[in-house]
């Protein structure tokens, strides 16, 4: 898509720094649309497994139409006034918003879409991902100790708690799959998975790695079993209490979409990213040209959102389903079991990978 | 921006607070992420309900009496029934009894539903929030057919019931039996089979026997701890010493015990139901004593009290009456602001996620409290 993009642009004939600004302006409004439909599709979904819940029918309140809601009350939010609490350190109290929304869209710049649409196709995929991270953490820290109450401290010092419980066991669960694919590159991560379909996902070989992130996902992304730094009925709302209007809307934007896009990170990790299940694409039927690129791009989206969702759909109902932990609680699970489970994991994907070398590209 | 470590921090929760019932302020005293001490303060939904009936009559009082309690209104309109009807020498007839008695334990599982739900959302997990309120939204269709308020009955009155219960409300009522026994036990394995609801509750909490006696605490609270305390069996009144129920006993006296006692209670009440129903299709009788006109009663000078196990606890309403046509002193005991008393010493030296767990499992409501 991208190297479409930059053709049609090149074509024109413009000057070179203008291609550059126009190709990279054109990237980020497609990541940023990216985002906000994962965002309120995250939200959707939500709302759909608890309407699933209640045993209503509120078809008449879930449709297309009325999910726009979701657009239109956070369109609002930027109209609203900005309270800044007395006595909060200024700079960081609006700084900290904007470092989970760039964080976030960082994130979602090293996504593979498909075969050519990956902006930021860096060797360093995973390790940039951590840092990323560890750099929303630090986003929340940031926010929760900036806003000078008391709730938003108690969130933040959760959270860092959070912080160091999660980012050990995260790392290892990485480090298989780099094993693995032997590259830390995420196009290269999903293009090794190609070989034989769905039996060369890295779930088979390092599945307990992916149980160790599938875990450790809803403690990266606040929610619950493991939401502490946002617990509404003991911190009012965590980190974020004092914050309103457009920061508000920003911090939840970055939140769901965090929440997408960590999904979505674990289906390029262990089940295939834009890959079919089958092998085999409705656009092998058409002759190579523009059309069949069109199809295979489409496709290829499908099947990574498809995959996601499925993925979101899951962790919702575990999260629907179990009251929050303590921090404490988090933190003895992570350290005495995470860890070590995740350490066996890269034991056994060494010895696949010694094995079964040829299997893995 | 405070140090953390070195003072400790004080945070207020409440009074309007998603994690109590009600308005109602805990001030905590943090160090870290540890409960040094806390101080419950009440009064936030105080209505006077207790002077209100020195000026009405005892009629007019009737209607107040159940918004003292938003979750358990038959419990309270039986203590005061039963008061006057003391004071007059009225006569319930059978059939009234039994329709009260069925009421009265509909609208216990009713409260235990509200109790489990908000608990378990308070939590953090929203299943079994709309799980048990599915449930009571079936009762309160039931309540509402029978006495047309879901919440405010005000269906009782001195010496029976408003109006007879047709078939059709038996059927409904006998239809959610044999449906409810089944959700029951789902409710069940979300809750008590429930891994992350056991770390967050067991062990957390203990009340021992001499504290809770210490503290008068009553109802699923007191019998947590072990002692066995329920007015319907030691002091029965209406028909219950004519039922076969059980009362349901645990020794461990910690939040999840108090939470697994009352699924069983709800499991106990079904019973209850069940053979108040059976009763009501066969017989029939006066709903209510067609000698006694309510606008005129003639109450004796005296000193009348009724107590009512209601599923918070004990309720008694204690009348002193001149003689007059309104009372002189009404006095309500009411089982929650024994449970808020206790709260102090159960928060002490816990961790501050742990306030939600403790607060949550003594079934709170604080209107009743500050009446």
């Amino acid at each position: 898509m991208e190297f479409y993009l930059g053709k049609m642009i090149l074509s024109l004939n413009l000057q070179d720094y203008f291609t550059f600004v126009v190709l990279y302006t054109a990237e980020f409004l497609i990541i940023l649309f990216f985002l906000l439909i994962s965002a309120f599709s995250a939200d959707y979904a939500e709302k759909y497994i608890f309407s699933l819940l209640k045993k209503k029918n509120l078809s008449a309140r879930l449709n297309v139409c009325n999910s726009l809601k979701i657009l239109a009350n956070s369109f609002k939010l930027f109209f609203k006034e900005i309270i800044v609490p007395d006595k909060s350190v200024k700079i960081a109290f609006f700084l900290a918003p904007a470092i989970l929304l760039i964080s976030v869209l960082f994130i979602y710049s090293l996504i593979p879409y498909n075969t050519d649409f990956c902006v930021n196709k860096a060797d360093s995929g995973l390790v940039s991902l951590i840092s990323l991270i560890l750099l929303f953490s630090f986003g929340i820290t940031l926010g929760g100790i900036s806003s000078n109450s008391n709730f938003s401290i108690l969130g933040a010092m959760r959270h860092c708690v959070q912080l160091i419980s999660f980012s050990v066991p995260m790392i290892l669960t990485f480090m298989g799959v780099a094993v693995l694919s032997s590259s830390l590159s995420f196009p290269q991560i999903v293009i090794s998975q190609a070989k034989y379909d769905i039996l060369s996902w890295y779930i088979f070989p390092s599945f307990l790695g992916f149980v160790v992130f599938f875990i450790i996902s809803s403690a990266i992304v606040n929610r619950s079993p493991y939401n502490f730094s946002n617990a509404k009925s003991e911190l009012a709302d965590g980190y974020k209490t004092e914050y309103s209007g457009v920061n508000l809307a920003i911090i939840n934007l970055s939140e769901f979409s965090l929440f997408f896009i960590i999904n979505m990170i674990s289906v390029i990790l262990f089940f295939g990213g834009f890959l079919s299940p089958f092998g085999v694409y409705v656009a092998d039927w058409f002759s190579a040209g523009s059309f069949y690129y069109i199809i295979l791009t489409v496709e290829q989206m499908f099947w990574l959102f498809a995959k996601t969702i499925f993925l979101i759909f899951f962790t919702l109902l575990i999260q629907t389903a179990f009251p929050r932990l303590k921090p404490v609680n988090l933190a003895s699970f992570s350290w005495k079991y995470l860890i070590p489970v995740s350490i066996i994991n890269i034991l056994i994907v060494c010895v696949i990978k010694i094995v079964f070398g040829g299997f893995y590209v | 921006m405070k140090p953390i470590c070195d003072s400790d921090m004080i945070i207020n929760i409440g009074p309007q607070s998603p994690a109590l019932y009600g308005s109602m302020k805990l001030a905590i005293k943090l160090n870290g992420e540890i409960i040094k001490s806390v101080e419950s303060v009440i009064g936030y939904n105080h209505r006077g309900i207790e002077k209100l009936a020195e000026s009405l009559t005892y009629l007019q009082y009737l209607p107040v009496v159940n918004k003292i309690d938003y979750l358990s209104g038959f419990m309270y309109m039986e203590a005061y029934c039963s008061a006057v009807e003391k004071l007059c020498d009225i006569n319930v007839p059978e059939r009234a009894q039994y329709i009260r008695v069925m009421l009265m334990e509909l609208n216990r599982i009713s409260s235990h539903l509200f109790y489990l739900g908000v608990y378990l959302s308070d939590l953090g997990s929203k299943a079994q929030f709309y799980f048990a309120f599915t449930l009571r939204d079936e009762i309160l269709h039931i309540l509402q057919d029978i006495c047309g308020q879901k919440i405010m009955q005000n269906y009782f009155v001195f010496g029976g019931v408003k109006h007879d219960l047709d078939l059709n409300a038996l059927n409904k009522i006998c239809d959610f039996c044999s449906s409810f026994s089944q959700k029951v036990k789902e409710l069940e394995n979300l809750i008590i089979d429930n891994p992350a609801f056991k770390a967050r509750t067991k062990g957390l909490g203990i009340i021992t026997k001499n504290k809770a006696l210490s503290y008068s605490l009553t109802g699923a609270n007191l019998r947590s701890a072990g002692i066995n305390l329920d007015i319907r069996k030691i002091k029965p009144y209406l028909v219950y010493d004519a039922l076969e129920f059980q009362v349901p006993i645990d020794d461990s006296g910690d939040c999840f015990s108090r939470c697994l006692l009352r699924i069983r209670e709800m499991i106990e009440s079904l019973k209850i139901i069940r053979q108040c129903s059976r009763f009501l299709i066969k017989s029939s009788g006066e709903y209510k004593n067609n000698d006694v006109n309510p606008l005129q009663i003639h109450p004796q000078s005296n000193t009348v009290i009724s107590h009512v196990e209601s599923p918070r606890g004990i309720i008694s309403c204690t009348i002193i009456s001149d003689g007059s046509d309104k009372p002189s002193r009404v006095k309500w005991r009411t089982p929650s602001l024994y449970s808020i008393q206790i709260l102090p010493e159960l928060l002490k030296n816990r961790y501050y996620s742990d306030i939600t767990a403790i607060v949550g499992s003594l079934d709170i409501v604080v209107s009743e409290a500050d009446r």
